[in-house]
């Protein structure tokens, strides 16, 4: 027999006796070590990738949500009882230090699009002529100029990630902010924020549209911590599932 | 369940934008770049290692451009060194294409998600 993961909490939550798991399966919650694990038993078929299935795993994820921030797996993962006993015990310590700073918290996302063209052909290259310059010095040439219009498109988003820290400072408990400057989805940022101060996070992000006409947002959430949590990574690296 | 301040978690995430239809394009090409697991499927292992492997080689490629860059710039090159450097990054770069092209791969599918830290190009 083996486990189908949803998450890991701290104690067992109340689940509506309604709600089902991916494939339709039961939900249970299991003692692991210090924690309790939300799974569904499983046997040996494969775990079905369908719009379906995805969606029951978020549900479940989401009714847990509300009774408490979850360190939620992502969708997809197989382990036998003693996989996953193995994985807790070895993490134990890291399991509930993350359920700690993850407490009370859902992670909120910002999206934004740099509302200009991307100039990746860059500034005219400002170096000497070479003499006698062939295919291969142009393409160097050209080379310089890209990396140096990445450059100038590094430094211009990074002011951007800044300039959004600094405006949800004060409203986040943690973040991750990834930044694309050759693309036009620009930064992608998860923010981790306390229920307490949700609504407040909530009225500042609303205002960004109006300050920053240079950018276009996308807002959402509240989402289960999946971007703190990192249970995904840490469980292929710990028992090679997938 | 409704947002308000007295219950900050709705039943649903929200999702606000002013621009939906420019994030739904963005976010539909970034999640078709993004490497899928390799597949074990016997069909398709030899594409997945081909697109894993050769994602590798990019990195390396373009670290060995700017490098490339970076001595030309340091004027530690003669003109023939940078001619005979250029050549060998223009072929290297062409022959990179031809493997691409041959196995069903466009250049947006030669990166790899590091979770959290981001993509690796």
């Amino acid at each position: 027999m083996k486990f189908y993961p949803y998450c890991l909490v701290g104690q067992p939550v109340e689940l509506s006796e309604l709600l089902r798991g991916v494939d339709g399966r039961e939900i249970l919650q299991r003692a692991v070590g210090t924690l309790t694990a939300v799974l569904s038993e499983w046997d040996d078929k494969k775990v079905d990738l369908t719009r379906e299935n995805v969606l029951r795993h978020d549900a479940v994820v989401r009714q847990v949500l509300e009774e408490v921030t979850p360190l939620p797996f992502r969708f997809g993962h197989l382990v036998t009882p003693d996989q996953l006993a193995s994985y807790v015990d070895s993490k134990s310590e890291t399991l509930q230090s993350k359920l700690q700073h993850l407490r009370n918290c859902v992670e909120m996302s910002v999206k934004i699009i740099w509302n200009r063209e991307i100039d990746l052909a860059g500034p005219p290259p400002e170096a000497q002529p070479i003499q006698n310059a062939g295919k291969g010095a142009a393409f160097l040439m050209s080379k310089r100029a890209e990396i140096q219009a990445e450059a100038s498109n590094s430094t211009e988003v990074a002011a951007i990630a800044n300039w959004l820290k600094s405006e949800t400072a004060g409203l986040v408990r943690d973040e991750l902010v990834v930044l694309r400057p050759a693309e036009r989805l620009v930064v992608s940022a998860s923010f981790l924020v306390d229920r307490s101060v949700l609504w407040a996070y909530k009225k500042r992000t609303a205002l960004f549209e109006k300050e920053r006409s240079d950018l276009h947002f996308l807002t959402s959430g509240p989402w289960p911590p999946y971007s703190f949590s990192n249970n995904d990574l840490e469980f292929k690296t710990h028992l090679g599932v997938s | 369940m409704e947002f308000s301040p007295e219950n900050p978690l709705s039943a649903e995430p929200e999702i606000d934008t002013s621009h939906a239809q420019e994030f739904a394009e963005e976010l539909r090409r970034v999640g078709d770049t993004l490497p899928s697991r390799i597949n074990v499927d016997p069909d398709s292992v030899e594409q997945g290692l081909a697109k894993l492997v050769l994602t590798l080689i990019e990195f390396i490629r373009r670290l060995l451009e700017k490098q490339a860059v970076k001595r030309m710039e340091g004027g530690d090159l003669s003109p023939e060194q940078i001619e005979e450097l250029g050549l060998a990054l223009m072929k290297l770069e062409e022959k990179l294409h031809d493997l691409k092209t041959q196995f069903g791969l466009s250049e947006e599918d030669l990166n790899l998600d590091l979770g959290p830290i981001g993509r690796l190009i």
